[in-house]
């Protein structure tokens, strides 16, 4: 180790139980032309969530996407929805919009079967028209339910918390212990989705929470008080400090896909897992190396800044007595779990930010049922 | 006030074996110019190093030349902090989060025709708990610290300034503009052979933020000996600081590292930070050590490549 430049490489495993958190409404409905009609009050929010539930209902309903449309988020006319918030949007909105179709589907065939003379699990329905399953040639399209009339469906997803989802992160990053300036080099993402439904989507996800959410609240972000007046001096994105795409470093994302017990498609949500611990880590990493108290390594804050001339601790102490104030996030001094200002998914349309939130212990004792296939995942945490 | 629809005043052209360059010339254009790019790669590094594309394409060089100094009180919407600057009489920096500030005091002179010679102006901190009120809000005009390194001139439509005169230290605007005076041109003096020049920013975030500390250096090199050193350090102090002492230090050396880290802590030895900025003191060290050691032969190629012009 010789140069002022020190490599370090951290890992942290971050995994939450929100995925299932609150109730969501919503209901799906159907008309003569072969068109479905999606009533929710999930307001989209850059992450293109609102798509992917319209995708849901078209897979359900068989019949091609564009024939599928979202009633603006307004909840006079709308039914409940807690909204998109902890990564629910793909379990608990995405099975409200599932079940609502499911129930329209249903109520469809219904209401043919008598034309048919068969019941109605005889039947089935695709591209806008329903069929006997045994003898295909026997269909009728959508519009002999009557020019006058439409089929709506309801469904409602109830809050579950036995369903978590797990994200892994490794970080690499320089210090340069001259100046205190950290250096992001590389950062590989890794989960487990159950099921892909918007490849797009899901890069934006994981490249926006752990790429900017996450790593800013790692290293940048700052909410800075004026002690005298407490007024917030840096309430601009110039003086508040976000990454710019051109700040990225190169980030990577694995994905699998094992199927949960989620809805009829498998998939589980992704977004919270914003990861300061992998910085964490490769602090801890670095501090081990040199050996003498760095001041709050690799917080590009002014504390962080300097060389490490061992003064370390104390004079963290004495720099804490004088500037009390630290601004609104919680964060965690040299322990491995970390709290952390809950973010609620990444894409920077979202204006909501629930700071403050504390999201409980990072340091999950998760464990999966089997190899995943199946069955619950039971969260310790929470 | 707007003055881009001014035309005619956005040129580069050789003059007087040095360079004019009009005040509306464009920050981008001065990075890519050829003319630049070759004799004063300075100015084009300050220019390329001015926040973000989007920014160096509007941004011009009397703009940025004349830019106020950077405070998060002074600038807070709403003006809930009446400081020095505005005409108050507290200096909120001095007593709150003075992290961006300056390192090498304040200013006192309120209005620019109070400032006397601007070296007075910038007083130094003084014991703790008799710091003297005046401002602390930094220069950090990228351009600035370039000129003033450079030995250029400002001409504005009444008279001829050498850049070195140009900025004040006064609480009150950054430079000796006078009601109804307009900066019309940036004159550069002949291009040095044999010379040395980089500009270092140290900031957050490259793409876009202001600097923390810059600096400047010319650096007139034969063999391994500095003949004759130009350093300016932006962004520590409310006007651009030429490290003098530094200069004077380094003159007829040999490069060396010892001699590298002497300079950077002679240019900090008269630094009183306050309120959050004593970092600064470090990495300004840092930044004089590493522009110095960019003289030595072998890391002066490596330095090259690295910078990539």
């Amino acid at each position: 180790m010789r140069g002022a430049k020190r490599r370090g490489v951290g890992v942290g495993v971050h995994g939450n139980a929100d995925v299932g958190e609150d109730a969501s409404e919503a209901q799906v409905r159907l008309h003569p032309d072969g068109s479905a009609f999606v009533i929710s009050c999930q307001s989209e929010h850059g992450t293109g969530q609102s798509g992917n539930v319209l995708k849901m209902a078209a897979e359900v309903l068989q019949i091609s996407l564009d024939k599928v449309t979202l009633s603006p988020a307004d909840s006079l006319f709308t039914p409940y929805e807690f909204g998109p918030a902890g990564s629910r949007g793909t379990y608990a909105i995405g099975s409200a919009v599932i079940a609502a179709a499911e129930d329209a589907r249903r109520q469809l065939l219904e209401l043919l079967a008598p034309r048919f003379h068969v019941a109605a699990d005889e039947l089935d329905t695709e591209d806008g028209v329903v069929f006997v399953k045994e003898d295909p040639e026997r269909r009728l399209p959508w519009r002999a339910i009557g020019l006058d009339r439409t089929v709506t469906g309801y469904g409602r997803f109830e809050p579950d918390h036995t369903l978590s989802n797990c994200l892994m992160s490794f970080v690499e990053l320089e210090v340069d212990t001259n100046t205190g300036r950290v250096e992001l080099l590389r950062v590989v993402n890794a989960t487990d989705v159950g099921r892909i439904i918007d490849p797009l989507s899901l890069e934006g996800q994981l490249n926006g929470c752990l790429g900017s959410a996450g790593i800013d609240g790692a290293l940048w972000e700052e909410t800075v008080l004026d002690s005298g007046t407490g007024r917030i001096l840096n309430c601009n994105l110039l003086d508040y400090k976000w990454r710019t795409t051109r700040d990225l470093p190169i980030i990577e994302n694995v994905v699998l896909e094992t199927p949960v017990a989620s809805h009829r498609f498998g998939a589980l949500g992704v977004g919270r897992s914003a990861l300061l611990r992998a910085r964490r880590r490769c602090s801890w990493q670095l501090q081990m190396h040199w050996g003498s108290g760095c001041v709050t390594i690799p917080s590009p804050r002014r504390e962080s800044w300097g060389r490490c001339t061992g003064r370390g601790p104390r004079w963290a102490a004495k720099r804490d007595a004088e500037f009390p104030l630290r601004g609104s996030h919680v964060r965690s001094r040299g322990c491995g779990v970390a709290r952390y200002a809950g973010r609620e998914g990444g894409c920077a349309g979202r204006g909501h930010r629930s700071a403050g939130y504390s999201q409980g212990s990072s340091a999950c004792r998760l464990s999966r049922g089997g190899s995943g296939s199946e069955g619950h995942y039971r969260a310790g945490l929470y | 006030m707007g003055l881009k629809a001014i035309t005619g005043l956005d040129y580069i052209r050789k003059e007087s074996g040095g360079l004019a360059i009009g005040t509306l010339t464009r920050l981008s254009t001065v990075a890519a110019h050829p003319l630049i790019r070759e004799g004063y790669p300075l100015l084009a590094q300050a220019a390329q190093a001015v926040g973000s594309p989007q920014l160096r394409a509007m941004g011009t060089v009397g703009g940025n030349l004349c830019q106020e100094p950077r405070c998060w009180y002074y600038r807070s919407p709403g003006n809930h902090f009446f400081c020095r600057r505005k005409g108050g009489g507290v200096c909120f920096a001095l007593g709150g989060d003075n992290r961006f500030g300056s390192i090498f005091g304040a200013t006192i002179g309120r209005l620019q025709e109070e400032a006397g010679h601007k070296a007075e102006d910038v007083v130094q901190g003084g014991d703790e708990g008799h710091f003297v009120q005046g401002c602390v809000a930094v220069s950090t005009s990228d351009l600035a610290t370039a000129v003033v390194a450079l030995g250029a001139w400002i001409k504005t439509n009444v008279r001829l300034i050498p850049a070195d005169d140009f900025f004040v230290g006064a609480a009150m605007g950054s430079t000796v503009l006078r009601p109804g005076e307009v900066v019309e041109e940036l004159r550069l003096p002949p291009p040095l052979p044999d010379s040395v020049q980089t500009y270092q920013k140290f900031r957050i975030r490259d793409a876009i933020d202001f600097a923390i500390v810059s600096a400047a250096s010319l650096l007139r090199v034969e063999g391994d000996r500095v003949v004759e050193a130009g350093l300016v350090l932006g962004s520590v102090a409310p006007l651009p600081r030429r490290a003098k002492e530094v200069e004077a230090f380094l003159k007829n050396q040999p490069v060396t590292a010892e001699l590298a880290q002497e300079a950077g802590a002679l240019a900090v030895r008269d630094a009183k930070p306050r309120g959050g900025s004593e970092y600064k003191v470090q990495i300004t060290a840092e930044l004089v050590r590493r522009a110095v050691l960019g003289c030595v032969p072998h890391k002066r190629k490596r330095w090259e490549e690295v910078r990539g012009g």
